[in-house]
């Protein structure tokens, strides 16, 4: 049985074309896996298209809320989604949307080391479970498309 | 979908090597199997965190694994 863990931005990090190209990825990824594990995120996004792609593939979902909304409640939750996963993807975008209320700290990825990608909290998620020797990916939508790197 | 294939040269850098377009991707523990698109074959690439990937091996090898 193999669990694939979908984590990734929230949803005011997308327009409506990079949403398009995460559903549609998300419907890609998460074909032919047992179940799919997410976070379902207040603030949208990857974690409850996630929820939605599941549901319409009628794959199981499985879903860990944080009990609290702080790092505290984050994390072990993070925890949870990587433990119960087998393999770990978390979609991101290359770029801030325009118009995105940028708060400074946003457009380097300090999870991953990079600027090639936003930071996403679901990178450490992807950091944690790479750390339990699980298979564990970024995907970054780019330029009209999805990289994901392997 | 774009599947990024990287390894890493004898420095340990991370060196980006090839881009496939792919219409399924399956991502097990060990092994990512890839579909459709550009690909005359499904293609395997086995994966291991903290090491260097090993691309594109064949189904035999994977039927071994």
């Amino acid at each position: 049985m193999i669990n694939i863990g979908i984590v990734g931005s929230e949803a005011a990090k997308f327009t409506s074309e990079t949403e398009k190209i995460a559903r549609d990825s998300i419907k890609t990824l998460i074909d032919r896996h047992d179940r799919v594990v997410s976070g379902g995120c207040h603030l949208g996004g990857i974690d409850i298209w996630a929820r939605e792609e599941a549901t319409k593939q009628g794959i199981p979902f499985i879903e860990f809320l944080p009990k609290t909304r702080n790092w505290e409640g984050y994390k072990k939750r993070n925890i949870q989604i990587a433990e119960t996963s087998n393999v770990v993807v978390c979609i991101t975008v290359k770029e801030l949307p325009p118009g995105y209320r940028v708060r400074g700290f946003e457009k380097y990825c300090y999870h991953c080391k990079t600027d090639e990608h936003i930071k996403s909290g679901g990178c450490w998620t992807v950091k944690y479970a790479k750390g339990l020797g699980k298979n564990a990916f970024v995907a970054v939508i780019e330029d009209g498309r999805i990289v994901l790197a392997v | 979908m774009i599947v990024l294939v990287d390894r890493y040269n004898s420095e340990g850098e991370r060196i980006k090597i090839d881009r496939l377009v792919v219409d399924t991707v399956q991502i097990k523990e060990k092994v990512i199997i890839l579909e459709g698109g550009e690909l005359p074959t499904t293609q395997y690439i086995r994966v291991a965190p903290g090491e260097p990937i090993d691309i594109l091996i064949s189904e035999d090898e994977y039927a071994k694994s």
